[in-house]
């Protein structure tokens, strides 16, 4: 809690670069004031330290797909135990499962069918960049998936490497429009200006669609606020594998917003979505 | 009230207005207050209004036209394009009265008719015999494509030994991104031009791309603002703090002390957090 506000973020994974290693995941968000969060796995192979061994820029010209997954070794869904556990062990933890669709295989859809039925996780993230996912093609099953369950959808945005399409906002609609009852969640909603204004383009009319702020540049936080309405927007910080929790919680702050609305963004938007009693 | 930031700063990138410098404060003691003695100063787009974008009023039926929105976007994108280019005396009146604290840079929109080019660089010219250190551009905004629009200019601009601010985008859907490979082709055809590629950490995977393509070009720089903290630091590891310029792009889109805390809590030493928040941009400046 912060000032009065309970503190809900959208977007928490369970290890990173930010936290110290002697350090649980749990003092780490008490430290930053943060009540409750949905937490989820991290992808241990796209590392910075492989990154920094690719090829050199003479290579850059050929690098591909293939070489992407050959490189960084991208077969598997990724392991979501540590997540499972912290979980089971703290109700103010909600599980977002992470998942590939690309690769998966009929295991893959079953086990993770499990930790959101029998475990009870809130939620489903994709990673377009990492997992080298197509829009909308790659997320129709998953989009379908979702509204069996009834679980939203965490679509991440991102520029996309050099040899991907880029994340557009116009993708994203071309999934939405198929699926009007599917409740999506677009992360890092306002990571540029330029992205942020085709979503205000795109989005205006689709209720189903909440934006999550983490690694967001402020003027567009505010904007989405304006536009979409505070009952919409939802505080997330990536933490602690992008950045620290109080550098995304004061982009909010600073914007000199009723308390209603703050209440709305730090907490409720996000606690309303998952269907917290 | 604010507390003061130890380190001195030398903002690279601040514009002279913006919705988060307070009303009855000037852009100096907006900086006073976070330590700020200098900085890089661009005038601001006043045309620029994202409520633009937005879809009003349009039928439900059309929401399954997506030729139709992409239309629509670009034509009110094309709202926000000042044509010819936009007036710097704001960055002169200020630089006047401050001379010690702002090294004025110039927005520049290479994207004219021919019969205005002759007229638009003489207009910068100008600006560069008063006293501009370099040119911003906005290649998004200008629908300019990198390298192929600004070679004039990079000539120009590497002759006359001024610097080249290039601000970062993504793809979006009316216009491509410019890719890494773009200030590769750039940093290779003019080697003496002193390149700063802003928001070089708007992305993860950008950034990672940036640090394995540039590195070897030691003409370019790489500033900070609406970065992500771990995409910075890739990029430190990548190419060295050396090469890593403090922005903090306010008070248009960003209050400067958010931008600030994103290096205080990065993993490196002090003595590299200094270089980043003010002697690298200051060695670049007098080179």
């Amino acid at each position: 809690m912060i000032d009065g506000i309970k503190i809900f973020d959208a977007h928490v994974h369970y290890l990173g670069r930010f936290k110290k290693r002697d350090e649980s995941i749990l003092e780490y968000l008490e430290k930053f004031g943060i009540d409750k969060a949905i937490i989820t796995t991290i992808n241990k192979h796209t590392t910075l330290e492989k990154f920094n061994l690719l090829p050199d820029e003479s290579s850059m010209e050929n690098f591909d797909e293939a070489m992407f997954v050959e490189h960084f070794g991208l077969k598997d869904q990724l392991n979501h135990d540590e997540v499972l556990k912290l979980v089971q062990e703290n109700v103010n933890l909600f599980g977002f499962y992470w998942f590939n669709p690309k690769i998966a295989n009929d295991d893959d859809w079953k086990l993770m069918r499990k930790f959101i039925k029998e475990y009870e996780f809130k939620g489903v993230k994709t990673q377009m960049c990492v997992d080298l996912l197509k829009i909308p093609e790659d997320l129709f099953s998953l989009a379908e998936f979702c509204i069996e369950y009834d679980v939203p959808l965490f679509l991440h945005s991102g520029a996309g490497f050099f040899f991907q399409d880029a994340f557009r906002a116009k993708d994203y609609f071309e999934l939405v429009k198929q699926y009007p009852e599917l409740k999506c969640i677009i992360g890092h909603a306002a990571y540029t200006m330029e992205y942020m204004i085709n979503e205000l383009r795109y989005f205006t009319k689709f209720p189903n669609i909440y934006f999550e702020t983490s690694l967001s540049v402020p003027y567009g936080i505010m904007t989405l606020i304006k536009i979409m309405g505070d009952h919409r927007v939802m505080y997330g910080s990536d933490s602690p594998s992008a950045t620290n929790p109080d550098i995304e919680i004061s982009k909010i702050m600073m914007l000199n917003l009723s308390r209603e609305t703050l209440e709305n963004v730090f907490y409720n938007n996000i606690s309303k979505l998952i269907g917290e009693k | 009230m604010i507390e003061k930031n130890k380190f001195k700063i030398f903002d690279a990138h601040m514009h002279t207005i913006g919705i988060f410098l307070p009303r009855n404060m000037s852009l100096i003691e907006y900086m006073d207050q976070f330590n700020i003695e200098k900085a890089i100063l661009t005038t601001t787009n006043r045309a620029a209004r994202p409520s633009d974008y937005v879809d009003k009023g349009e039928k439900e039926e059309e929401y399954g036209d997506t030729n139709n929105k992409m239309l629509k976007a670009f034509e009110n994108y094309k709202k926000t394009m000042p044509k010819g280019q936009l007036d710097h005396q704001d960055v002169i009146n200020l630089s006047k009265k401050h001379p010690d604290r702002f090294y004025k840079f110039f927005w520049f929109n290479p994207n004219m008719s021919q019969d205005q080019e002759n007229d638009d660089y003489r207009t910068l010219e100008n600006h560069f015999d008063n006293g501009f250190y370099g040119v911003k551009l906005h290649p998004i905004l200008h629908l300019i494509k990198v390298p192929r629009d600004v070679l004039k200019l990079a000539s120009l601009l590497e002759e006359r030994n001024k610097i080249l601010f290039l601000h970062s985008y993504p793809k979006v859907t009316f216009f491509n991104g410019m890719f890494t490979k773009d200030i590769v082709k750039l940093a290779k055809s003019f080697p003496d031009l002193k390149i700063i590629v802003g928001h070089a950490g708007y992305a993860m995977e950008y950034a990672m791309e940036l640090g394995m393509n540039l590195k070897r070009y030691e003409n370019i720089y790489f500033e900070t603002s609406c970065s992500i903290p771990y995409a910075l630091f890739s990029l430190i590891k990548a190419v060295g703090h050396e090469r890593i310029l403090f922005g903090s792009d306010s008070p248009i889109t960003n209050p400067a002390q958010i931008e600030i805390d994103k290096i205080l809590c990065l993993p490196i030493s002090k003595e590299q957090k200094q270089d980043i928040f003010y002697y690298n941009s200051e060695k670049i400046i007098q080179k």
